[in-house]
């Protein structure tokens, strides 16, 4: 069975995903309350658009979104898949008041 | 017919002692995390690099010693300093909820928060 490769898709799914997430975070001031609801649905805006570019793929969206200040942090991603058909692409993304991280998992069946 | 061989069926999905269990995942992270990390402080950037990593390759291999049928493992270890701003982390997938699932463990000491989490989907 032939399975087409994460690779292919990697450069597409890095520009529209970072324009998604630049554009999501453009006027928004980081607050507490609403920081909740941001990650969910900025992790689902992001599948919903992953689902249009390819139905071959099971997908995996997670977002960090760190208030900015002197705090450091670091993140790490392990995987356990075929190297030939699967991939991952990170995002890194900030407006003034906060950074967004997000990690994009693809993996084929 | 008589004496049909079981082992020659493909299944496609896994059966229930197969099935990746999210609280023994937790556990498995649980004891992995918490030894490495209940003494540290946030200091440096090196040293906390190498953790992440680690505790990382540490969790995936467990779960692929557990998991070692037709599951692909992916892994992701957030540490970060606690100085009083605020993070969320949320992540969101889109695959077959019969078959695969998310784990995930916060850990938190004076100087510092971990979380770990971990995505499994069957190869069909």
């Amino acid at each position: 069975m032939q399975h087409e490769s994460f690779s292919i898709l990697k450069d597409e799914v890095a520009t529209s995903v970072n324009k998604l997430v630049n554009s999501f975070l453009a006027n928004k001031e980081y607050n507490q309350d609403e920081v909740q609801n941001w990650t969910a649905s900025l992790s689902e805006d992001i599948v919903k658009n992953l689902k249009s570019m390819s139905t071959n793929f099971k997908f995996c969206v997670s977002c960090v979104i760190l208030q900015k200040g002197d705090a450091g942090m670091h993140i790490s991603t392990t995987c356990y898949w075929d190297s030939n058909t699967d991939g991952s692409v990170a995002i890194k993304c900030e407006n003034n008041s906060m950074y967004c991280i997000v990690n994009i998992f693809g993996v084929s069946f | 017919m008589k004496g049909t061989n079981s082992q020659e069926n493909y299944w496609t999905r896994p059966s229930y002692k197969e099935k990746f269990c999210p609280l023994k995942v937790r556990e498995i992270m649980k004891n992995i995390v918490e030894p490495k990390l209940i003494e540290e402080k946030y200091q440096g950037r090196t040293a906390i690099n190498q953790y992440t990593y680690d505790i990382a390759e540490s969790v995936r291999n467990a779960l692929k010693d557990e998991y070692t049928n037709r599951f692909k493992i992916m892994v992701q270890v957030v540490i970060g300093e606690k100085q009083g701003q605020g993070v969320r982390m949320g992540s969101k997938c889109f695959w077959d909820s019969d078959t695969d699932n998310v784990a995930w463990f916060n850990f938190m000491n004076d100087s510092l928060y971990c979380v770990v989490i971990a995505f499994a989907t069957y190869l069909y």
